[in-house]
């Protein structure tokens, strides 16, 4: 058959163009697994919000104030006291207040406080004055709302996962409510309508920025009783506070509206109408909806913030999400080679975190030499925390093969074999495989076998201890160094590796006691332990600081986002030059 | 024929709890926890929020509790996707789109899939023939997200035809995902027909109605096709099963708020309920299709005996 060439011929190419279409189509397992941030669970393909810093400041605001944007999950619940998961804070972020709010430069502010709270003198007693304001239905907000909806957030019948951890050990009485204790036992009285008094267990430096988090904002005792089992199930059998009010989201649906909340409060300074969030959970489904100008926003994770990255409508936004090597000192009950602290140094230093920055991830990361994030907090009078210690660490392999060469004559080996356990994204290979790579280049008698698992099951093999290096990640709770530091005291749930220091234990215990109250001292006790965690111990070896890119139509304004609770605030966002 | 299906009623309940048995403890030994954040939790805390969903009931109690709970049709309420929420009203709520994209596609994949068959069948090894191969065989081999995200980039976003993505244009938003679906019954449909047609062709009794004088058009339409059809009836299991897989992906590219898309979420964040009542949902689903595809082979074909000799 004179055919047969042709038909060979043409299944060639159809088999070739195949494998072509397969290695182009790889993209779909973006989702968070390739941040394996064990603070914020599995939520970097949401829609990343905006950037202020890139958001150049616009002419005037046009007439029509919509705002298209896409989220990367669903809401998995509305109930403030349930929420756990940063898709559901953020909007509670625009869509309800507390006492206090993030403001444009990430400083709480009283929000529906009205004005700051009377201190006792001890630090223990805080005072809020409520401002005057309503919910979405026109009733009154009042301090009752506050105690409320704190208690319920402890209530083990309702199984807030989020109550206890923010408030237990913070609020006075919280653990024991939230175990079934006597609810009238716990350190929040409504005095008055107005008037609401909290008593905490140990003073708490930061306590006003935990104010504008989720799970401390009020709920209607009224609305939540009669709603019962429907309360928040969808936007309908909810109550707003905040500068937007939720509409159309049924509960379960991958969209929901935000629309202006006419009973805000400061609603003279919301100028965005509505904003329209559909979920879209394909990075390159998001950014063929930003092409076709239907979305005014989209994240871009993995590989595609390389691919973007010369892009003039490219955001960046700098987060205080920390990612290091934990090295483990104890597997299954035996001490590993990374017991001794100067193989522990070596490793440490051993490998290049600027390449790893430029060309592995690219996208705008940071190296990192430090435990606690830079712009995350400030002192006072605005100074970075970053600026006591600067760098701990960094990348030095002639330093590294000596401290490599003395820890393995105090170990008494010439060889040694290290397993490095990491998450299974496209990305996470391609780091830890360069981490491999330059760790094995440098430390001469070095092998690491790497083991690439899914998020869950890294969890696992890290609360077995079950790993000798891991490449692990933590965001923040509260805006305060404390909650980096505080991970790596002696049997701390995120320790899991057997460090201990005695020292390094005294100073976060000062810092959360006694040091309280004296702000310059105390932030000098958490750098020393940074210090001494780092520099002196290289408990963890730090890798990067996280940035994340999304593009961004030059017309959206001011979208400002925060470093821990929700995102993202909407409130002071505008479109200007859209027409 | 009524003993049949009460015969094939009990297998397929059996079936389902044995589904349902099996899902459970595989599911069980899936790693991580359904509590978000349980990573963060102290060991009590965790406990508390545990007793809440009953997640710390002994195995053998959670399963009981489950299967008595399931007997009475009721699929318990979602740990942490939509905490809360009743796993029937959430598939409810999702089952809408699916079903329509789900018999859209079927329906144009089969219906093109049989047209292209019979081309073939009746140009054999000529350029027809070939290219029908050709379009089979990139229908089989394509995964459906890589030919979802083609339809998208191409039919959507270049040529703007259709929406991008997104469920907000009724129809139009249900075409793409339909086409991309439709590949997969289409090459089914396609390969079958045409080697059932060129097998019909060569029988005896086509033949003689080629000697009787029936025209072309008459043999191919009475004669060959209709017994060619039969059995592709017996493929049509395995097709509803291909659009399910596909679904899973084709709905998660096209941003559509069916049940596949939102079966794959529940599975990465540990739903123990939504993962069982979907894959339940899914079981009653294709044990359905497949009862019903073997009552009309029965009808259709009586060579096919049902109920043993009697009937």
């Amino acid at each position: 058959m004179k055919n047969s060439k042709l038909f060979w011929l043409l299944g060639l190419v159809l088999v070739l163009s195949i494998f072509l279409a397969a290695c182009g189509g790889g993209e779909e397992t973006d989702g968070g697994t390739e941040t394996p941030d064990s603070s914020e669970t599995d939520t970097s393909n949401t829609d990343d919000g905006g950037d202020d810093a890139a958001s150049t400041e616009g002419g005037e605001p046009d007439a029509e104030q919509v705002l298209n944007l896409v989220e990367g999950a669903e809401i998995p619940s509305m109930d403030s006291a349930i929420a756990e998961d940063s898709v559901a804070f953020n909007i509670l972020n625009n869509v309800n207040e507390g006492l206090f709010r993030l403001n444009e430069e990430n400083v709480a502010e009283p929000a529906l406080a009205e004005g700051e709270p009377e201190v006792s003198e001890d630090g223990l007693t805080y005072t809020f004055k409520l401002r005057d304001a309503n919910w979405s239905d026109g009733t009154p907000i009042t301090a009752q709302d506050f105690e409320f909806a704190w208690k319920r957030a402890l209530d083990p019948e309702v199984g807030s996962p989020y109550g206890p951890y923010m408030m237990a050990g913070t609020i006075k009485g919280a653990t024991e409510v939230s175990e079934g204790g006597d609810p009238s036992e716990l350190g929040v009285v409504a005095e008055d309508e107005k008037t609401l008094v909290v008593t905490l267990e140990r003073p708490t430096p930061y306590f006003m920025s935990l104010m504008a988090f989720g799970t401390f904002y009020p709920q209607n005792e009224a609305f939540v009783t009669d709603k019962g089992d429907d309360y928040a199930s969808n936007s309908d059998n909810l109550l707003y506070n905040g500068p937007f009010m939720l509409t159309n989201w049924d509960g379960t649906g991958l969209t929901w509206t935000m629309e202006k909340n006419p009973e805000y409060w400061d609603a003279e300074t919301v100028q965005l109408e509505t904003i329209n969030v559909d979920v879209v959970k394909e990075t390159s489904t998001a950014l063929n909806l930003y092409q076709s100008g239907e979305k005014d926003r989209a994240g871009l994770s993995g590989e595609f913030a390389m691919q973007y990255a010369d892009d003039p409508e490219v955001v960046k936004e700098l987060e205080p999400t920390l990612f290091y090597l934990k090295f483990n000192q104890e597997r299954n009950g035996e001490e590993t080679p990374l017991a001794n602290v100067n193989i522990r140094k070596a490793i440490s230093m051993a490998f290049n975190k600027q390449d790893l920055v430029d060309v592995v991830l690219a996208n705008g990361s940071l190296p990192a030499n430090y435990l606690v994030p830079t712009e995350f907090t400030f002192s006072e009078d605005g100074e970075d925390f970053r600026e006591i210690n600067g760098d701990l660490t960094g990348f030095d392999a002639a330093q590294a093969q000596e401290f490599w060469a003395t820890g393995l004559e105090e170990i008494g080996e010439t060889e040694v074999t290290l397993e490095l356990l990491g998450g299974d994204s496209e990305l996470a290979g391609k780091m830890d495989a360069y981490l491999k790579e330059q760790l094995e280049t440098n430390l001469e008698g070095l092998t690491v076998n790497l083991k690439a698992v899914p998020f869950n099951v890294r969890l696992e093999l890290d609360e077995a201890q079950d790993y000798d290096i891991q490449n692990a990640g933590w965001g923040p709770d509260y805006q305060d160094p404390m909650t980096f530091v505080d991970l790596f005291v002696t049997g701390a749930s995120h320790n899991l590796m057997s460090y201990s220091n005695e020292e390094f234990d005294s100073l976060v215990e000062q810092a959360k006691g006694e040091l309280a109250q004296d702000p310059a001292a105390r932030w000098e006790a958490m750098a020393e332990a940074e210090r001494i965690l780092i520099e002196e111990d290289a408990a963890i070896a730090p890798i990067y600081q996280r940035a994340t890119m999304a593009l961004q139509k030059p017309y959206v304004q001011n979208i400002i986002s925060h470093p821990f609770g929700g995102d993202y605030s909407y409130k002071w966002a505008y479109i200007s030059g859209k027409e | 024929m009524a003993r049949y299906i009460g015969k094939r009623i009990i297998y397929m309940v059996i079936t389902l709890a044995l589904i349902a048995t099996f899902t459970f403890f595989l599911m069980k030994i899936l790693p991580g926890s359904p509590i978000a954040s349980a990573d963060k939790l102290s060991p009590e805390q965790r406990a508390v929020v545990e007793a809440r969903y009953g997640l710390n009931d002994p195995l053998p109690v959670q399963y009981f509790n489950y299967m008595f709970g399931l007997v009475q049709g009721d699929l318990g309420v979602s740990i942490n996707q939509f905490k809360g929420a009743n796993v029937t009203d959430v598939i409810l709520s999702r089952m809408g789109p699916s079903a329509q994209i789900g018999f859209q596609g079927m329906v144009l994949g089969t219906v093109l899939g049989i047209l292209l068959g019979m081309i073939a069948a009746l140009r054999q090894n000529s350029w027809v023939d070939y290219s029908s191969t050709v379009v089979a065989i990139i229908g089989i081999s394509i995964p459906s997200f890589v030919f979802a995200s083609m339809l998208q980039y191409f039919l959507g976003l270049k040529l703007g035809w259709f929406p991008v993505a997104l469920w907000k244009d009724g129809f139009m938003s249900s075409v793409l995902p339909s086409i991309a679906l439709a590949m997969f019954p289409l090459a089914t449909a396609a390969r079958f027909i045409r080697t059932e047609m060129i097998e019909v062709l060569g029988s005896d009794y086509i033949t003689l109605a080629k000697a009787k004088g029936a025209s072309g058009s008459e043999i191919a339409f009475k004669h060959a096709f209709r017994n060619a059809l039969i059995p592709l009836i017996t493929v049509l299991g395995p097709m509803a099963v291909g659009i399910l897989t596909g679904s899973l992906v084709v709905e998660q590219i096209f941003a559509i708020p069916g049940i596949g898309e939102q079966f794959v979420k529940s599975i990465m964040v540990n739903d123990f309920s939504i993962i069982m009542g979907t894959t339940i949902f899914f079981s009653v689903f294709l044990i359905l299709v497949i009862l019903i595809v073997d009552i009309m082979y029965g009808i259709i074909d009586p060579r096919i005996r049902l109920s043993g000799g009697k009937s």
